[in-house]
């Protein structure tokens, strides 16, 4: 029962990926915390908030103090997306602190506040940078003790005026302490870590009351349309050994003897590894794949991490990306993580509702990725592909392989564990020339062949051929024929 | 020069035309230059605009000699007091030539650092005003 108990609404911030990480939205009349180092996107952050959230029945009030000069900030926000000039003394009123501040006696910034607040009956309240505020405070009476009554005033006077309030504030450590700490209701955390010639910004929601956060830093950009932080995804329970889909119900790869190796084709909704060395004809195999899907009337996505976008992409992908039947996720911005990656796909899935999709290849996508993220690698990848499974698709990945004759490995990710499908490509020396072979080694929870079977390419795409029954000792790249 | 700047200067100017003595340009000038505190002090503070407003009165004072007897702002010194008993004792035509051009300059370079919209929208008290000049006469 939650007859007559309070009703918490959540505001939708506007800001992408935001409101899941925060579970749901922002609290209505919480008192919250932007922190973060000089530079994290504090001011970014509060600006499109505060412009998505700003109407003439809510308006925002942003104060700004002893911080970045007004005018640069204007100058500065004013470049992105989010900031429109029609709300400006509409629903968002900028009201400038300094000298209030400057002065260092907390009670008349806070009574300049009140007076504010009291004329203009905000739904939203901005303070940039309340750090200032605390330290013009600290230098004038060195009383912690005032800041301590500034802070509990300041609360209880934006909850009484109902006002969803935000302070900025630059705090450089785990270790510093302030009373807002404890005071507020949320506490936003941004960063930004530099490792070799890559930064990486991340939140933290360290704290937000009455509601479920995602807990962790997740990884978020700023362009010209502002913030957009890419959530990380929680495991869904489709992932490892679940329920197989209904039988019957499979994919075909488009490839002439393929799926009769696979036992009939794929069961939609699998994830498929293709390994395999250099020139194997992985990126063909996904092509393949997306137009047979197109074929079907089925719509496809692919994130392809080559070394030269332009080029390598191939005709029938680049047709296909033409035509509308398959959709590309941009791959070349740098310092990327694989949750970016995940929430692009993840998006481009609904868009286009797509029922196939294409990571072509992992061996590309951790290059691409930011230094920092490399060593997370699979347990990321383990989250995209459960943020993937539950969307229903079917996955198709290729993986590099460095050939070995010595061993059978799938992959040299260690992500073998994560498909429900592989296929694995080999060269071996046969009647000497350079000939390609290709095995099914899962399929989960269906039969499949278990021969070793030669195929070539040509300008019409792969073509399997015969198992070579009369050779042994295929795997170690130089059979022989076998005797008897 | 800004659009605004450029409006700004048009209205001032237009004091000239209508044959106002320096008196009278001396307190439309007044007038305007405390709708321009009025709207951007909130804003970016007193300091802000006293230090647009400086640099301002340099770039003009070269053009318009008479301005050099216009003081520094500073918390001390009352400037647009000071920019009023100036353009008070010139000439008409001298006066609004000065206060115009010391107004376009002042939005220009406003308008230089967060631009002409932002500008218009910040002084539209100022810029949207309806010319105060006398109207035109029809010929007969």
């Amino acid at each position: 029962m939650n007859h007559g108990k309070a009703t918490i609404h959540r505001l939708q911030t506007g800001v992408p990926g935001l409101d899941d990480v925060l579970g749901g939205g922002l609290p209505e009349f919480s008192f919250n915390l932007i922190a973060g180092k000089p530079g994290c996107g504090k001011t970014t952050l509060a600006h499109q908030i505060m412009f998505a959230l700003a109407t003439p029945e809510r308006p925002a009030l942003y104060f700004t103090v002893l911080g970045e000069p007004p005018l640069k900030m204007l100058r500065y926000q004013q470049q992105f997306d989010f900031f429109d000039l029609d709300k400006l003394n509409r629903s968002v009123r900028f009201v400038n602190l300094t000298e209030d501040a400057a002065s260092g006696d907390l009670d008349k910034v806070l009574a300049r506040i009140v007076a504010e607040v009291e004329q203009r009956a905000p739904g939203l309240v901005f303070i940039d940078s309340f750090r200032s505020v605390m330290l013009a405070g600290q230098s004038a009476s060195g009383s912690v003790f005032s800041q301590q009554q500034f802070v509990q005033n300041l609360g209880v006077l934006m909850t009484s005026w109902q006002a969803t309030t935000f302070l900025l504030g630059e705090y450089f450590g785990d270790n510093d302490s302030n009373p807002i700490f404890t005071v507020a209701d949320g506490l936003i955390w941004l960063r930004q870590s530099v490792d070799r010639n890559s930064m990486v910004r991340k939140m933290e929601v360290m704290k937000m009351r009455g509601q479920p956060t995602l807990p962790g830093l997740h990884t978020f950009r700023i362009s010209a349309a502002g913030l957009s932080i890419f959530a990380s995804a929680p495991l869904t329970e489709s992932t490892g050994d679940a329920a197989a889909p209904p039988e019957g119900d499979r994919i075909r790869l488009g490839v002439q003897g393929l799926d009769e190796m696979l036992g009939g084709g794929l069961p939609r909704g699998y994830s498929l590894l293709v390994a395999g060395p250099s020139g194997s004809g992985k990126s063909i195999m996904a092509a393949s794949f997306l137009a047979e899907g197109a074929r079907c009337g089925e719509t496809g996505v692919i994130a392809a991490f080559e070394q030269r976008p332009n080029r390598a992409r191939g005709r029938i992908v680049a047709d296909l990306i033409d035509g509308g039947n398959v959709a590309l996720v941009d791959t070349r911005t740098t310092g990327l993580s694989v949750d970016e990656i995940a929430v692009q796909l993840v998006n481009e899935i609904r868009r286009v509702k797509a029922s196939r999709v294409v990571i072509d290849s992992l061996s590309g996508f951790e290059l691409t990725l930011a230094p920092t993220f490399r060593q997370d690698f699979r347990e990321s990848l383990l989250r995209m592909m459960s943020a993937l499974a539950s969307t229903g698709v079917t996955v198709l990945l290729t993986a590099e392989l460095e050939d070995r004759y010595i061993d059978l490995r799938f992959s040299s990710h260690g992500t073998a564990f994560l498909t429900d499908a592989i296929i694995v490509q080999r060269y071996i020396e046969l009647d000497s020339r350079l000939q390609r072979l290709m095995a099914v080694v899962k399929v989960r929870a269906s039969a499949h062949s278990n021969g070793l079977h030669v195929y070539h390419i040509d300008g019409d795409g792969i073509h399997i051929g015969p198992i070579l029954a009369d050779h042994e000792g295929l795997l170690g790249g130089q059979p022989t024929r076998r005797i008897g | 020069m800004s659009e605004p700047g450029t409006r700004a200067r048009a209205a001032a100017a237009q004091l000239a035309s209508g044959g106002a003595d320096g008196l009278r340009v001396a307190e439309a000038a007044t007038a305007a230059w405390h709708q321009v505190y009025a709207a951007l002090t909130p804003i970016v503070g007193t300091r802000g605009v006293e230090a647009l407003f400086k640099r301002s009165l340099s770039l003009t004072r070269e053009a318009h000699a008479c301005l050099g007897d216009v003081g520094d702002p500073s918390p001390a010194h009352d400037h647009a007091a000071s920019l009023r008993a100036v353009l008070a004792r010139q000439a008409g035509a001298d006066a609004a030539a000065a206060h115009a051009a010391l107004l376009q300059i002042f939005i220009d370079l406003l308008s230089a650092l967060i631009g002409e919209s932002l500008t218009a929208r910040l002084l539209h008290p100022l810029l949207d005003q309806p010319s105060s000049g006398d109207a035109a006469q029809d010929t007969p």
